[in-house]
């Protein structure tokens, strides 16, 4: 080859290299790091909060929570209630499609709600008041009640797991404790890019161009869905400090739950933004079954034992990043109270060491479960460890992984008696579930029927139910609510450890409006 | 040699067959339970016994393994646990970014480490020999995730010429994939280089105490044409050898460097099945590994008729 | 009279002398000793050297900067760094010892009667290959969440994969030497297998098995350190340095000296134990070291 076409032919070669290489950086793509992969795609089948997002990209919802708090219609148009108040009539919106084309029907929206409803707490509860949920025809279907149920509404726009998210019926009328067979097809803003999709490493979602937003604006998971992006990754970065990296140098665009140790680096970055994103509160889980803390006295020495101010350090670092709060279902929201809780208020190493005597506690190995990859978690478990050894307690504190733990969770037997047994283990929950204590699992007091560490208290389980009942805001509800949160303090089904904040980063230079849902929704967000 | 070769590969099926049946019930009977773990944290007992069911995981061992080897024959590894999707796929999917860091750690590895440990071997007791050796052997003895931090920090955070995370496929541009495979195969490839180095080092030492050496000398062969010609050739078995059994340190350290370094690769993969009791996955790539692993014992077992003339197979 | 200074026979050299020529014949070695002795000697003084009780936590002072009250700082709960850097010393030169000793020991015992006895070799080396082609760090994580995160369990867990190397080595020698004449004539005598193998085979196998064993040691110190950090090793209850930096993977930019120095102790314990391996090597092997002289 002569040396000038030798020349222009590397010139060529280089060109295109860095065509290519240019092409890389898609201004319409949003990346964006997860607290999680996305392993599991039936939002039916696993109550996984990652899988919770992808049920907001690829499905819809009846009805949606908006900012205040309040549900709002979704894919529902109008609805009525009948004078007897046993009977809604929705219809449908119009526009709603399936990705692959087809039109929404009542017949996919009734077999979902009754899939759901399977295994959600909240559905479960509404369907056991249902007489009956039929179609009348392809836009509108009617729900009948036994009695009037209050929560009816509220139960459809659940924002936390399991979310009643709309699947087509030949889906939905799957079995729900097997993940449903089929291509993810839903009625969502975005398709689920199956044939990208790399589990563990990469999910791919791209604009569903037929979907037909509601026409008010964007508020929270509610009101228009509009997708400014062409599509979204989430890359899985598991190392916390190579994610930061990664947004400092603009790899990726969006952090859902950096670690609160890397918030003062996010701080300092002039292209990062941060918002708070949920609230969580840590709780020590007793096991109720096994001594000693099926002795209340026990649980109380726990209770006094829990310096929130010590635990929320070590868990989440600097004041600003946390709060003390002494109420079961959390500060700042509908259900503010503190009734009955002065044992939180006041921690008192003597008395619980006193307390925990009286309860026939005589040196047995309390086991302590911590799961060393969840850092906040395993930052109480550390701390719990460290108290009762202050207490005199004989502490087996048994790190493993989350996976182990939660398998572990449900054996209720007695440690001396089986090696898997337990005492204490930790977990968070998040305001959504706070905010709904009827929804919410780890509360629940119905004995046998309870989460792992089976509370049991008939006093609280009426009180909910009742309170359940009582309209917001008025008189009765304010003592159902101090009486539900009094006899939760009397029983002590966990201790709540305060509140922490989650916050997300992004680029600022990159991305706008976004919505500061705890769900991270990738709707009305805009990429400049 | 064709039969030779046809006899190793049949004499590795026994020693996979007991791989998989270790790791199957290894899996098996290991505390975990990927039903709970699917189920999620505010699963109901009565849930996870569905999924649990649902997995099939609720039939007893001896059921669920004659299922699973049935399905091999058939050249089906099953399907993940959590996903849903075949082994297969996973591992196809997997596969190109190990591959490839494999592949760059050890041309990277064996393109530093044979001259370096052929010229401490010929300046043998001297300062360069030792010189050498301490950097083969501090290589050799930095942990593999300290030093892919290290270079993280140094080199793409404060200097900011190499890219933080990630893979990218050659397919999707040849410069970004460079790019971002060079910390990567650094980090790794410094280990694997020490080990390497010594090896080297070593055996032409050795090579060079020969009767046949010294007669070369005596007979008044150049010195460069004896290392290179004569000296070579005959260290060249042990080094290669040492290259197919540093194979299985390489897939250990693969493991750590994929988490740092966050390419989805195999590593990766099999780590976070094992975290998550994904059982199919596990079976699966520990499979493939064994397969590779005696596939590239034979490669180095054949290629010793390069070096020796005397050895027939 | 010997004209040229220095050449001196051996053994009328002083015990000094000796010394200063060993030094400056082997210096790596030396160097890799003496190192080793301060890691050992730290790890058994660990309570007197200015050191807290290293689980201790104190979460208003966490993530301090290394500075008067706290040498290496703080960690994320407040735990002081230098008191963990130095407890943990403990648990990864135990770990490795332990390794190497148990390998060693039942690596010869295996090696001695895969090589000698002529039955029990292809299945004994077909176990080992077996275990061989399992991915050391996949079992080791499996065996540890098999049971339970100890340093025990952890333990079993590193000896396992390493094993077969040591039993190819010692199967190797042994295979060599027992086609010499003098174990045939030991056998011609009558005697027995158990004597044959203690007496005769087993001296001819120390000194490999001891230069095999210190890379064992730094593989185990190694491994150990990895295993921490994929989240299957030691207990994070315990301080060892692995699980040290697992702690810290996420703070390399926050607070970059809770990964430094117990990767720093671990990197100087490590390539000491290799130098004094290499060195004995050289030392042991009469080919080379007829050549560094």
């Amino acid at each position: 080859m002569s040396h000038r076409t030798t020349i222009r032919a590397m010139g060529g070669l280089l060109a295109s290299l860095l065509l290519v290489w240019a092409g890389q950086a898609s201004a319409q793509t949003v990346r964006a790091v997860l607290h999680a992969e996305v392993k599991h795609l039936d939002p039916h089948w696993t109550t996984a909060d990652i899988t919770q997002v992808h049920g907001y990209m690829v499905y819809d919802t009846l009805f949606a929570l908006d900012d205040k708090g309040q549900p709002q219609p979704q894919m529902v148009d109008t609805y009525r209630l009948s004078a007897d108040k046993l009977s809604y009539t929705f219809s449908l919106r119009d526009g709603l499609k399936w990705h692959d084309g087809q039109p929404v029907r009542s017949a996919d929206v009734i077999a979902s709600l009754k899939r759901w409803a399977v295994k959600d707490a909240a559905g479960q509860k509404l369907m056991a008041r249902t007489a009956s949920l039929e179609a009348i025809n392809d836009k509108t279907f009617v729900l009948k009640l036994k009695e009037p149920y209050g929560l009816t509404i509220r139960a459809l726009a659940k924002e936390y797991s399991y979310v009643p998210f709309i699947l087509p019926e030949r889906h939905a009328v799957q079995d729900p404790s097997k993940p449903f067979e089929g291509e993810v097809i839903g009625s969502g803003p975005f398709m689920f890019a199956a044939k990208e999709w790399v589990p563990g490493a990469k999910t791919v979602y791209v604009k569903f161009k037929d979907y037909v937003p509601r026409k008010e604006p964007a508020s929270y998971y509610a009101g228009g869905k509009k997708v400014n992006v062409e599509r979204v990754e989430f890359v899985v970065i598991p190392d916390q400090s190579t994610a930061v990296a990664a947004l400092g140098k603009g790899e990726v665009d969006y952090l859902q739950r950096p670690h609160v140790d890397q918030w003062p680096l996010l701080r300092k970055d002039p292209n990062v933004g941060m918002y708070r994103a949920d609230v969580s509160q840590m709780q020590i889980h007793p096991n109720h079954l096994v001594p000693p803390f099926d002795n209340l006295k026990a649980r109380q020495a726990l209770m006094l034992m829990a310096n929130q101010q010590d635990y929320l350090r070590a868990i989440a670092g600097e004041p600003e990043n946390w709060r003390p709060c002494y109420s079961y279902l959390g500060c700042a929201g509908w259900l503010e109270t503190d009734a009955g809780a002065d044992l939180l208020k006041k921690p008192d190493l003597e008395k619980a060491k006193q307390l925990l005597a009286e309860a026939g506690y005589k040196g047995e190995k309390i086991v302590v479960m911590a799961p060393s990859d969840f850092p906040t978690i395993n930052a109480a478990s550390l701390t719990t460890a460290a108290m009762l050894r202050k207490l005199g307690v004989n502490v087996d504190l048994q790190a493993m992984d989350w996976g182990t733990l939660t398998s572990r969770r449900p054996i209720k037997d007695a440690p001396a008696k089986n090696p898997a047994g337990w005492q204490i283990f930790h977990t968070t929950s998040g305001y959504a579930a706070l905010k709904d204590p009827w929804g919410h699992a780890n509360i629940s007091t119905a004995c046998d029927k309870a989460w792992f560490g089976w509370p049991c208290s008939p006093r609280a389980s009426k009180a909910l139910e009742e309170l359940g009942n009582l309209t917001p805001g008025t008189e009765a509800f304010k003592k159902g609510l101090a009486e539900y949160h009094a006899a939760l303090m009397e029983n002590i089904p966990y201790v709540p450890l305060g509140e922490f904040f989650q916050s997300a980063a992004y680029r600022k230079d990159r991305l706008g409006n976004i919505l500061e849902t705890p769900h991270t929704v990738f709707w009305n967000m805009v990429k400049k | 040699m064709l039969a030779y070769i046809l006899r190793r590969i049949l004499a590795t099926l026994p020693v996979m067959g007991i791989v998989i049946l270790f790791v199957f019930l290894l899996v098996r009977i290991a505390p975990g339970d990927p039903a709970a773990i699917i189920a999620g944290d505010y699963a109901t007992p009565e849930n996870i016994q569905k999924i649990r069911v649902g997995l099939g995981l609720d039939k007893p061992i001896h059921v669920q393994f004659r299922i699973y080897v049935t399905n091999l024959i058939r050249g089906d590894l099953g399907r993940s646990l959590h996903s849903r999707l075949p082994v297969s796929q996973l591992i196809a999917q997997r596969l190109e970014p190990t591959a490839a860091l494999a592949v760059s750690t050890l041309s990277f590895a064996i393109l530093l480490a044979i001259p370096l440990g052929i010229l401490a071997a010929w300046k043998a007791g001297s300062l360069i020999d030792r010189t050498v050796m301490v950097f083969a052997v501090g290589g050799f003895s930095i942990p593999v995730f300290w030093l892919g931090f290290l270079l993280i920090y140094g080199f793409s955070v404060k200097l900011d010429v190499l890219p933080v995370q990630g893979y990218v496929s050659f397919r999707e541009g040849f410069f970004p994939f460079i790019t971002h495979l060079i910390l990567p195969t650094v980090t790794l490839g410094l280990i694997y280089m020490a080990l390497l180095a010594r090896i080297t080092r070593a055996t032409i030492l050795e090579v060079l105490q020969s009767d046949y050496i010294r007669t070369a000398y005596a007979k008044g062969v150049r010195p460069t044409s004896v290392l290179f010609v004569h000296a070579l050739k005959n260290a060249a078995i042990p080094v290669v050898t040492t290259i197919g059994v540093g194979f299985a340190l390489l897939v250990s350290g693969v493991v750590i460097t994929e988490s740092v370094f966050a390419l989805p690769g195999l590593g990766r993969l099999t780590v976070d099945a094992v975290l998550q009791r994904d059982y199919s996955i596990i079976q699966g790539v520990t499979l493939i590994f064994s397969f590779v692993y005696a596939l590239v014992n034979l490669v180095v077992d054949l290629s010793y008729t390069l070096f020796d003339p005397r050895i027939r197979y | 009279m010997p004209e040229e200074p220095g050449i001196i026979p051996y053994d009328r050299l002083t015990g000094r002398q000796k010394a200063r020529r060993f030094v400056r014949r082997n210096p790596n070695m030396v160097a890799g000793g003496l190192l080793l002795a301060v890691m050992v000697v730290l790890a058994m003084c660990a309570p007197y050297l200015h050191t807290v009780n290293p689980v201790e936590m104190n979460p208003v002072e966490r993530l301090r900067a290394p500075g008067p009250g706290h040498w290496f700082g703080t960690d994320m709960y407040g735990r002081d760094s230098y008191s963990r850097v130095i407890y943990g010393s403990r648990i990864s030169l135990f770990v490795g010892l332990v390794v190497a000793a148990v390998t060693s020991a039942i690596g010869l015992a295996i090696g001695l009667i895969s090589g000698f006895v002529r039955r029990l070799d292809n299945l004994i080396m077909r176990v080992m290959d077996g275990i061989m082609a399992l991915p050391d760090l996949l079992l080791a994580i499996s065996f540890v969440a098999l049971t339970k995160a100890s340093v025990r369990n952890v333990i079993v867990a590193l000896v396992i994969p390493q094993t077969p190397r040591v039993v190819r080595l010692v199967r190797g020698i042994v295979l060599v030497l027992r086609e010499q004449p003098f174990v045939e004539s030991a056998m011609a005598m009558g005697a027995r297998l158990p004597r044959l193998l203690v007496r005769h085979l087993l001296p001819n196998t120390i000194a490999p098995l001891v230069v095999q064993g210190t890379y064992v040691m730094a593989s185990a110190v190694l491994i150990e350190a990895g295993l921490s950090f994929l989240g299957a090793g030691t207990p994070p209850e315990i301080p060892s340095w692995g699980n040290i930096m697992a702690e810290a993977r996420s703070y390399v930019r926050v607070a970059f000296w809770l990964l430094l120095f117990p990767g720093l102790f671990l990197a100087a314990t490590v390539l000491s134990i290799n130098m004094v391996g290499d060195g004995l090597r050289d030392m042991l092997d009469p080919r080379i070291a007829r050549r560094m002289r």
